[in-house]
C-alpha cells in the first residue's frame, strides 16, 4: 500500500532539519557486487508472508528475493526505472495494439527439486490471485483480463479462459481492452510461478516455491525469517538480482527508533544491516549530525505525491478550487513535513522518476507560500468571500501538523478551515468507502505501484475510482478526462502514452480537483559493510536486490 | 464447592461480556478489515468477495454467535479447496498474517510470559526490599533519596527507560543484546541474557511502585497496636519487622501483584516493542495498525482472561494470607 | 516486700512538651500498684518508658532499675527452658502450671532472696547482664531491653483486638512470645501455650490456641494476652488500661484474673487506668498523675478514704456512684417516641434487636444500658430511621417512621436532636462550630436570627456566644461534646438521642458533660433516650431504665427501682459486675458475689 508508506514517509523529519543540506541522491556507481557474507534487514513489521497473491511488496523489495515474475524492474542510481525480463525472454508482444500479450520463457529455468518452471505454473499463479480467499495483493490484472470481474479462482474447480498456455514455453493474455503497460503489470508478485502441486493456500506465503535466487529456510513468526541460497537459480538468466549476501536475515518487529540507533551505533552484525523503514525525525537529525554516519544515511530523491483532496462534490466552484490552490502554503506544509529531506514542492500529478512527465505549473505563484490575492480575486468571483470547509485527517504521522500549516495558509485567504481527526483504519474506510461524503477537503499522498503514469493518474481520477475502496477521494468525474485515461491507458507506444498522460496531468489540474503540494523523499540508514545500497528515481526505498556485503 | 463454581460462573461472564463489548465496538467501527485485504485497487465486487469470505457480510449477532460456537467446535472460512480451517478452540482467523489467532497467541504467549513473569519478580523483589528499608529508615536521607528515584522512576515512559537502557548497556556498553527473543527451551542462557535488559526495564518502573507501596503500608502496620505486643514480647527487631510488619503488608502488595502480573501477561506493549520481543503486545499494536480484528479480538479476550484469572488467584491467596476473609466469606455464602 | 520495679525521677519529653516529670514508685512483689489518671497526665508514657518502647522523639531521663533475677527465678527459668521435658512429662497442663506458679512464690516472698532495688544499693548494671546486680532500663542496650520484654516484665495493652496480629493464630503468638526467651522445642511448646491459656480461665485451650484474633470476643483475647504476658514468668506485668474496652462483666472476669496471678505467682502489676473502680477492685497502692506529675502516692485504702491532694478528692468525687439519691419520673402519660416489637436482623442468624417495647415518655431520660452488641445502638438508630428495620413499628412525635414519606420524615427527623460518643468524629474540623451548630437551623429554616440563636445555644452549653468563630482542633473534648449537644437541641427537639456522649471523655469532665445534660433537659424538657454501657451514668441522668440483652429488653423500669432492687438475673449480674469505687465495699460485694455463685 504505497499510499500508507508515503504518508509515513511525511513522518520522518522534523522542523529544526530545514537547514539541513540533502543528500544527494546519486551515488558513484557500484564498484562491483562482492559475493558472501549475511545482510540483515530491520523492518518494523511483524509479518512476512511471500504469498504471491496477497502480497503488495514492490518487485525490488523482499518478494523479489525469492519470487520472479514475467518482468521486473531494473533500478539504477540516475537512470529512469525500467522494466526488463525476468523470466521472460521480453518485456511482451502484441500485435494487436495491447490487447492480447505474449510472453515466451526463457530456458534453464527450474525450480528446487529440478521441474523445470513452465507457463502453467505462471498461469496457475496468477488464476489464484483471484481468488477471496487470497486477496489483499496487487490486483491491476484482475480488471485488466477478460473475464476477470467474473472470475473467483482456481479453487473452485474453474480456470481463467483469458490466459492460454499453448505450451510450457508461451503464455498470452488477453485483455478486456488495450493496456499499453501491461509489461509493468506482469512485474508484480502475482505474475511469479506457482506449482499446483505444491500450493497450500493459508500457507503458501510462509515457505512459497523459489524462482529467484534465495529460499525461506527459517521463519519464526513476529520475530524472523531467514534466506538462504536457491541452488536452482542461474545468475545468466538473470539481469537485474545480483545475489550478493549468502544469507539475508529480516528481523521483524523491530521499533523504528531502536533500529535506527542500531544503525548508527554499526557494531557487530549491524554493520551488515540496513534499515527497511525510514529514519525517524530524531534519529536523523542526530545521524545528519554525526559526520560518521551521516554516509550511510540514504535519501530519496523527490518521489510521492502529497496532495490536498478536494471533494468536488461539496467545494462545486471551480474558482474556490482554483482559489484553494492559490491560498495553499506549499512552504508551510514543506517545514512541517521536515523540510528539505522532507520533500520539495510539486505542482503536477505525475510525479519526478516517472517516464514521460512534463513539469508545469498551472497555478504558479512567486512564492511557495502562496499568492493569497490571487485566492481573494477567485473568491470574489465565486461570490463566496468566507468560506468554511472541513478538512478530515488522520491521527498517525505528521498529518495533524500538515494540516494545521494549510489551515492557517488557507485563513490569509479568508477560508475557514475546521479540522477533523480520525484514526487511520477510520480515515480510510471514510474516504475509500464513498459511503459518508461529509468532508471538503482531506489530505494523503500517493505513490504509484509502477513506474507509469498511469499508476499516477487512472487510481485516482478515473471516474470509476469513486467509492467501493477505490482512491478517487474527490470524487472527481469528467467524461473528458475518463476518455483521455483510457485513451492513454491502451496505447502501446511509450512515448504516445506519455503525451497522453501529461495531457491528461494537465487538463485534470484544471479542474483542481487536488492541490499538488510536495513531492515527498525517504531516507533510510545502513551499517558500513552494506554496498550497492541505493534508491533510484522511482520508488523511493532502496533496491534490495543488488544490496550486497564488503568482503 | 459452591463458591468455586460462582467465581468459575463469574468469570465466564465477565469473559462473555468482554468479548461481546469488545465485539460490538471493534465490528462497529468505522475501519473495515475486508476494505483492508481487498488489495489495490480495490473494486467493489471484491470487497464484497472479502467480506462474505471473512465472514463479515453477515448481521452482527450472527458473527458474534458464530465466533462463540467458533470456540467450541472450530471454524471455516469459504467453502472452495482453498477454505481456511480454524480448529477449536477457534478465537477467530487472521487473514492477514494467515494463522488462526489461537495458534498466534500460543506462540507468542511464551514470550510475553516470559517477560512478564521474570519482570514481576525482580520488581517485587526489589520493591519490597527498597520499600522496606526506606520504612525502616524513615526519614533518613537514604529514605528520602529512595522515594525521590521512584517518584521518578514511578513517572518515567517506559519506551524512553527502554530506550535509555538499550543506548547504555546495549549500544554504548556492549552489554546485552538489543533485541531479539530466544525460546528457553532453546537455551535457557540466551533466554535469561536476551530478558535482562527488558525484565530490569520494565521492573525498575513498577519496583517504584512497589517500593512506595510497601513504605506506605509497612508504616501503616509498623503503628499498629499488634506490632508494639510484639516488641514488648521481646521479639528481635528483626522477627517483628517479618512476621508483624511485612506479613501484614502482605494482602495489599499481592493484590497489586496480582492485578499488575494478570494485564502484564496480556501483553507489555512498549517493552516489548522496544524490545523488539514477538510478543502479544507487540501482536496486539500491529494488529491495530492493520485493523486485523480479530486478533484484536483474540488477544482482548486472552487480557482479559489473564486479569480475571489474576484476579480469582488474589482473592485465594487472600484467603490464604488474612484468616479475616475466608471467615467473612463463609458468612456471606455458606 | 521487696521492690522489684524503681522509678526514680523518671521525665520524659518530647521536643519541649513534658509528658511525665520527676515520676518516682515501685512496684512490689505480689502488689498491684494502680497509676491514675485521666488522659494526657502521663501514665502511660512512663510504664512504657520501662519497656524502652516509646518513639524515638521522646527523650527520657531519671532511673528505671530491675531488680536481678532472684536465684530461684533464674532456676525455674532455666528449668523450663533446658528441660521443657519436665512440662510434656508431667501430663496434665494444669499440673505443670501449678509447679510454675509454686516455683514462684518460694522464690519471691517466702525466702526473700530477691535483691532489694534500692537507690543506695543498685550499682549501674552492666549491659547485657541481669544477673547480681539490679539493671538500669533507661537507655539499656538492645539485647538487655529485648531480654526485659516479655522475659521478666509482660505487658498488656487496652484493645484486645487489634493487640493481637491479625494473620497470625493466638497459639503461635504465644509461643512466639515463649522462644524468643527460651529456645523450646515444638512439642514442648505447644504443652506450654496450652497450659497458660488454661491458667487464664480459658475453656477448650486447644480451640482457642488454633483461632485466629477475629474468631475470638474480647475477654477471651484479653485472658489469652494475660497468658502471654505471663508466659514467660515475668517479675512484673504492666497492664495498660487492661478492660477499658471490656464489656462490664467480662472486665470482672479479668480483675479477678489479675488479682489471681498476683496471689498465687507474686507478680507485681502495674495497672494503668483511669477507672476508680477498677483502682478500688484491684489495687494495694495507688499513684495518682496529673499533667505529667505524681499528686499523690498511697495505699488504696486511705487514698480512698482520706484522700491527701485535692485533685484525688475531685477525681473521686465526679465518679459517678451507684449509691446515693435517683431521679424519679415526672408524671407524664404521653409517650414523645417509642418501639413496639421492633426487630432488627442481619441475614439470617444475627438478631440484632428482637422484639424490643419502648416508651419514651415527655420529659423523661430513658436510660439504655447494655453491653457490646446488645442492641441498644441500633435501637438508637431505628429511632432516626436509620436501621433496617425488619418488623415491629417505630414512633416519634406521632408519626410512623416506617410509613412515613420522605418528606413526614424529614420533618420528623428535625424534631429529633443526636449525641454521638465521639465528638470529634461528628463536627467537620474544617467549619467553625458556629457554623455547625447552625447548620440544622438553616437547613430547616428554622430560624430568622440565625446567629442570635447560635449565640443564645453557646450560652446554654456555657461555651460563650464568643467561641462561635473557633474550629474544632482548637477546643477540647468536653468542649466539642458541648458543641455537638448545642447543635442537637438548636431545633428544640422533641427527643434528644445520646449514644454513649460520655464514653470517650474523663471522668471529670464526663461529669460536667452529665450535669450539663440533665439541667438541659429539666430546662427544655424534651424526652431522652439516653444510651451507656455504665450503670453509674445512667443512674446519675435516667428516670427511666431499660436494660438490653442480646436484643432484648430484660428488664424496665424506674431507675431507682431496676438498680436498687434489680429482678432480672443479668441485670444482677450486670450490677455485681460493675466495681465501686471504694476499696472496702468492693471487697465486700466481690465476697457477696463469689458467695452467691
Amino acid at each position: 500500500m504505497r499510499a500508507r508508506h508515503a504518508v509515513a514517509a511525511a513522518a520522518t523529519v522534523i522542523l529544526g532539519l530545514t537547514g539541513c543540506n540533502a543528500n544527494p541522491t546519486a551515488p558513484a556507481e557500484p564498484s562491483g557486487f562482492a559475493k558472501g557474507g549475511t545482510l540483515r534487514i530491520l523492518s518494523s513489521s511483524t509479518e512476512f508472508s511471500l504469498d504471491p497473491a496477497k502480497s503488495q511488496s514492490l518487485a525490488i523489495t523482499s518478494s523479489g528475493l525469492v519470487l520472479r515474475r514475467l518482468t521486473t524492474w531494473d533500478i539504477s542510481p540516475g537512470k529512469p526505472p525500467a522494466v526488463v525480463p525476468d523470466l521472460a525472454t521480453d518485456t511482451g508482444r502484441t500485435t494487436d495494439g495491447g490487447k492480447t500479450w505474449t510472453f515466451t520463457l526463457k530456458d534453464g529455468l527450474t525450480f528446487p527439486d529440478g521441474s523445470p518452471i513452465t507457463t502453467r505454473d505462471i498461469k496457475y499463479g496468477v488464476e489464484r490471485s483471484f481468488a477471496p480467499e487470497l486477496g489483499g495483493g496487487l490486483g491491476y490484472h484482475k480488471t485488466l483480463l477478460d473475464g476477470g470481474e467474473a472470475y473467483k479462482g482456481p479453487y473452485t474447480g474453474a480456470s481463467l479462459a483469458s490466459i492460454v498456455t499453448p505450451d510450457d514455453k508461451t503464455i498470452t493474455f488477453t485483455l478486456k481492452t488495450a493496456y499499453g503497460d501491461w509489461p509493468w503489470i506482469v512485474s508484480m508478485p502475482a505474475f511469479s510461478p506457482v506449482p499446483k502441486a505444491s500450493d497450500d493456500p493459508a500457507n503458501y506465503g510462509k515457505n512459497p516455491v523459489p524462482s529467484g535466487p534465495y529460499r525461506i529456510t527459517s521463519y519464526t513468526a513476529g520475530a524472523e525469517a531467514v534466506l538462504e541460497r536457491n541452488p536452482a537459480w542461474k545468475q545468466e538468466t538473470d539481469q537485474v538480482r545480483t545475489a550478493g549476501p549468502d544469507k539475508i536475515i529480516f528481523q521483524l518487529g523491530q521499533d523504528t527508533t531502536v533500529a535506527a540507533q542500531r544503525l548508527v551505533a554499526d557494531s557487530g552484525d549491524d554493520k551488515g544491516a540496513f534499515g527497511a523503514n525510514f529514519v525517524p525525525p530524531a534519529q536523523l537529525a542526530q545521524a545528519q549530525s554525526n559526520p560518521s554516519v551521516k554516509d550511510r544515511i540514504v535519501t530519496s530523491s523527490p518521489g510521492a505525491l502529497a496532495y490536498l483532496v478536494i471533494n468536488t462534490r461539496r467545494v462545486t466552484d471551480v474558482r474556490v478550487r482554483q482559489a484553494l490552490a492559490y491560498a495553499s502554503d506549499k512552504r508551510a506544509y514543506l517545514v512541517a513535513s521536515g523540510g528539505e529531506l522532507g520533500g520539495s514542492p510539486a505542482s503536477t500529478l505525475i510525479t519526478p522518476g516517472i517516464p514521460g512527465r512534463v513539469a508545469y505549473d498551472l497555478y504558479p505563484t512567486t512564492d511557495p507560500a502562496g499568492d493569497v490575492a490571487k485566492a481573494k480575486e477567485l473568491l470574489t468571483a465565486a461570490g463566496q468571500t468566507a468560506p468554511k470547509l472541513t478538512l478530515l485527517t488522520r491521527s498517525d504521522g505528521q498529518w495533524s501538523s500538515q494540516a494545521q500549516a494549510l489551515q492557517q495558509g488557507f485563513a490569509r485567504a479568508g477560508i475557514t478551515v475546521e479540522i477533523r481527526t480520525e484514526e487511520y483504519e477510520s480515515w480510510f474506510e471514510h474516504v475509500t468507502s464513498g459511503e459518508r461524503d461529509d468532508y471538503d477537503l482531506t489530505l494523503t499522498s500517493w505513490q504509484p505501484d509502477f513506474p507509469s503514469a498511469n499508476g499516477n493518474i487512472a487510481p485516482l481520477f478515473a471516474s470509476t475510482e469513486i467509492g467501493g475502496g477505490g482512491f478517487n477521494l474527490s470524487r472527481y468525474s469528467a467524461p473528458e478526462v475518463d476518455q483521455l485515461i483510457a485513451a492513454a491507458t491502451a496505447e502501446v507506444d511509450p512515448a504516445r502514452s506519455g503525451a497522453l498522460w501529461a495531457q491528461a496531468d494537465k487538463r485534470i489540474l484544471q479542474d483542481v480537483p487536488v492541490v499538488p503540494l510536495i513531492y515527498t523523499r525517504n531516507s533510510f540508514l545502513r551499517g558500513s559493510s552494506v554496498e550497492n545500497f541505493y534508491i533510484g528515481e522511482y520508488p523511493t526505498y532502496p533496491n534490495y536486490l543488488k544490496a550486497s556485503l564488503k568482503q | 464447592m459452591t463458591r468455586v463454581s460462582k467465581r468459575l460462573g463469574g468469570m465466564i461472564l465477565v469473559l462473555l461480556i468482554v468479548s461481546f463489548l469488545t465485539y460490538v465496538v471493534l465490528i462497529a467501527a468505522p475501519a473495515d478489515p475486508a476494505l483492508m485485504s481487498c488489495g489495490r485497487p480495490c473494486t467493489p465486487d471484491r470487497l464484497a468477495d472479502a467480506r462474505a469470505f471473512m465472514g463479515y457480510d453477515e448481521p452482527l449477532i450472527a458473527q458474534y454467535v458464530s465466533f462463540l460456537t467458533g470456540i467450541f467446535t472450530g471454524r471455516t472460512f469459504g467453502s472452495t479447496a482453498a477454505a481456511v480451517e480454524c480448529a477449536a478452540p477457534c478465537l477467530g482467523y487472521s487473514f492477514r498474517l494467515g494463522a488462526p489467532v489461537t495458534e498466534l497467541i500460543a506462540d507468542r504467549a511464551p514470550v510475553t510470559f516470559s517477560l512478564a513473569i521474570g519482570a514481576a519478580v525482580l520488581w517485587l523483589v526489589l520493591g519490597v526490599a527498597a520499600g522496606t528499608i526506606s520504612a525502616v529508615k524513615r526519614g533518613t536521607l537514604l529514605d528520602r533519596a529512595a522515594m525521590t528515584l521512584s517518584v521518578a522512576a514511578v513517572s518515567a515512559p517506559a519506551y524512553l527507560v527502554g530506550l535509555i537502557g538499550l543506548l547504555i548497556f546495549g549500544f554504548t556498553l556492549d552489554m546485552v543484546p538489543v533485541s531479539g527473543y530466544v525460546p528457553l527451551t532453546e537455551s535457557p542462557i540466551d533466554w535469561a541474557w536476551h530478558l535482562i535488559l527488558p525484565w530490569l526495564v520494565l521492573a525498575l518502573i513498577s519496583a517504584a511502585v512497589y517500593a512506595r507501596l510497601t513504605r506506605t503500608q509497612l508504616l501503616d502496620v509498623l503503628g499498629e497496636d499488634f506490632v508494639r505486643t510484639a516488641r514488648a514480647k521481646g521479639l528481635r527487631e528483626g522477627v517483628v519487622l517479618r512476621r508483624h510488619g511485612l506479613r501484614n503488608t502482605l494482602v495489599p502488595i499481592v493484590t497489586y501483584f496480582g492485578l499488575d502480573l494478570g494485564s502484564l501477561l496480556g501483553g507489555a506493549v512498549l517493552t516489548e516493542r522496544v524490545f523488539s520481543m514477538p510478543g502479544l503486545g507487540s501482536l496486539l499494536i500491529d494488529a491495530f495498525g492493520n485493523a486485523d480484528l480479530p486478533v484484536i479480538i483474540g488477544i482482548t479476550l486472552f487480557s482479559t482472561a489473564m486479569i480475571v484469572a489474576a484476579n480469582a488467584a488474589v482473592d485465594l491467596l487472600h484467603g490464604v494470607l488474612d484468616p479475616r476473609v475466608t471467615h467473612v466469606q463463609k458468612g456471606i455464602f455458606s | 516486700m521487696s521492690d522489684v520495679l524503681r522509678f526514680d525521677g523518671v521525665s520524659v519529653t518530647f521536643g519541649s512538651v513534658r509528658a511525665a516529670r520527676d515520676v518516682t514508685f515501685s512496684l512490689r512483689r505480689g502488689r498491684v500498684l494502680a497509676l491514675v489518671g485521666e488522659s494526657g497526665s502521663g501514665k502511660s508514657v512512663t510504664a512504657m518508658a520501662a519497656l524502652g518502647l516509646l518513639p524515638p522523639s521522646a527523650t527520657v531521663s531519671g532511673s528505671i532499675r530491675l531488680a536481678a533475677a532472684g536465684p530461684a527465678a533464674s532456676a525455674a527459668i532455666a528449668a523450663a527452658a533446658g528441660a521443657s521435658a519436665s512440662a510434656s512429662a508431667s501430663a496434665s497442663a494444669s499440673a505443670s502450671a501449678d509447679g510454675i506458679g509454686t516455683a514462684r512464690g518460694e522464690g519471691g516472698d517466702a525466702a526473700g532472696s530477691i535483691q532489694l532495688a534500692s537507690a543506695e544499693s543498685v550499682e549501674p548494671a552492666s549491659a547485657g547482664s541481669l544477673e547480681g546486680a539490679p539493671a538500669e532500663l533507661i537507655g539499656a542496650a538492645p539485647p538487655v531491653l529485648r531480654a526485659v520484654r516479655g522475659g521478666r516484665i509482660g505487658t498488656i495493652f487496652q484493645e484486645p483486638t487489634s493487640a493481637w496480629n491479625p494473620v497470625h493464630t493466638i497459639g503461635a503468638q504465644i509461643a512466639e512470645a515463649i522462644t524468643a526467651h527460651r529456645p523450646t522445642p515444638r512439642s514442648a511448646l505447644r504443652t506450654c501455650v496450652l497450659a497458660l491459656l488454661t491458667e487464664t480461665g480459658l475453656d477448650d485451650p486447644s480451640r482457642i490456641a488454633r483461632s485466629y484474633p477475629h474468631q475470638l470476643s474480647g475477654g477471651q483475647l484479653q485472658r489469652a494476652m494475660i497468658a502471654m504476658a505471663i508466659s514467660c514468668e515475668p517479675d512484673v506485668l504492666i497492664a495498660d488500661e487492661p478492660t477499658t474496652a471490656l464489656d462490664v462483666t467480662v472486665q470482672a472476669g479479668i480483675l479477678a484474673l489479675l488479682r489471681r496471678l498476683r496471689d498465687t505467682h507474686g507478680t507485681a502489676i502495674l495497672l494503668i487506668t483511669h477507672d476508680m473502680g477498677v483502682v478500688a477492685d484491684l489495687a494495694d497502692d495507688v499513684v495518682v498523675m496529673r499533667a505529667g506529675e505524681v499528686v499523690e502516692s498511697a495505699p488504696v485504702a486511705p487514698l480512698f478514704a482520706e484522700p491527701a491532694h485535692a485533685y484525688t478528692s475531685s477525681l473521686l468525687a465526679a465518679v459517678p456512684s451507684l449509691t446515693g439519691p435517683v431521679l424519679t419520673p415526672p408524671a407524664s402519660v404521653k409517650t414523645v417516641a417509642g418501639v413496639r416489637d421492633l426487630s432488627v436482623h442481619y441475614g439470617r442468624s444475627v438478631r440484632a434487636v428482637d422484639g424490643v417495647t419502648l416508651d419514651i415518655p415527655a420529659g423523661t431520660v430513658v436510660g439504655l444500658v447494655g453491653e457490646s452488641g446488645s442492641g441498644k445502638s441500633t435501637i438508637g438508630r431505628a429511632l432516626v430511621g436509620l436501621a433496617p428495620v425488619t418488623s415491629g413499628t417505630v414512633t416519634v412525635d406521632g408519626t410512623d417512621l416506617r410509613r412515613a414519606s420522605r418528606r413526614a420524615l424529614r420533618a420528623v427527623r428535625s424534631r429529633i436532636g443526636i449525641v454521638f460518643q465521639d465528638p470529634a468524629a461528628a463536627l467537620d474540623p474544617r467549619r467553625t462550630i458556629g457554623d455547625s451548630i447552625a447548620e440544622p437551623l438553616v437547613l430547616h429554616r428554622a430560624a430568622t436570627d440565625v446567629r442570635g440563636r447560635v449565640a443564645s445555644l453557646l450560652d446554654s452549653v456555657r461555651l460563650g456566644a464568643s467561641s462561635a468563630g473557633r474550629y474544632p482542633h482548637e477546643l477540647s473534648g468536653g468542649q466539642r461534646q458541648r458543641v455537638v449537644i448545642a447543635r442537637a437541641i438548636a431545633l428544640n427537639p422533641a427527643l434528644l438521642i445520646a449514644d454513649e456522649p460520655t464514653s470517650a471523655l474523663d471522668v471529670s469532665i464526663q461529669a460536667e458533660v452529665l450535669a450539663l445534660l440533665a439541667d438541659l433537659q429539666r430546662e427544655h424538657g424534651f424526652a431522652c433516650l439516653f444510651i451507656s454501657h455504665d450503670l453509674a451514668v445512667i443512674r446519675a441522668v435516667a428516670h427511666r431504665v431499660a436494660v438490653l440483652h442480646r436484643g432484648k429488653v430484660v428488664e424496665e423500669g424506674a431507675t431507682g427501682d431496676v438498680l436498687s432492687s434489680p429482678s432480672h438475673p443479668y441485670t444482677q449480674r450486670l450490677l455485681a459486675a460493675a466495681p465501686v469505687p471504694d476499696p472496702d465495699l468492693q471487697r465486700a460485694r466481690r465476697k457477696e458475689a463469689a458467695a452467691s455463685l
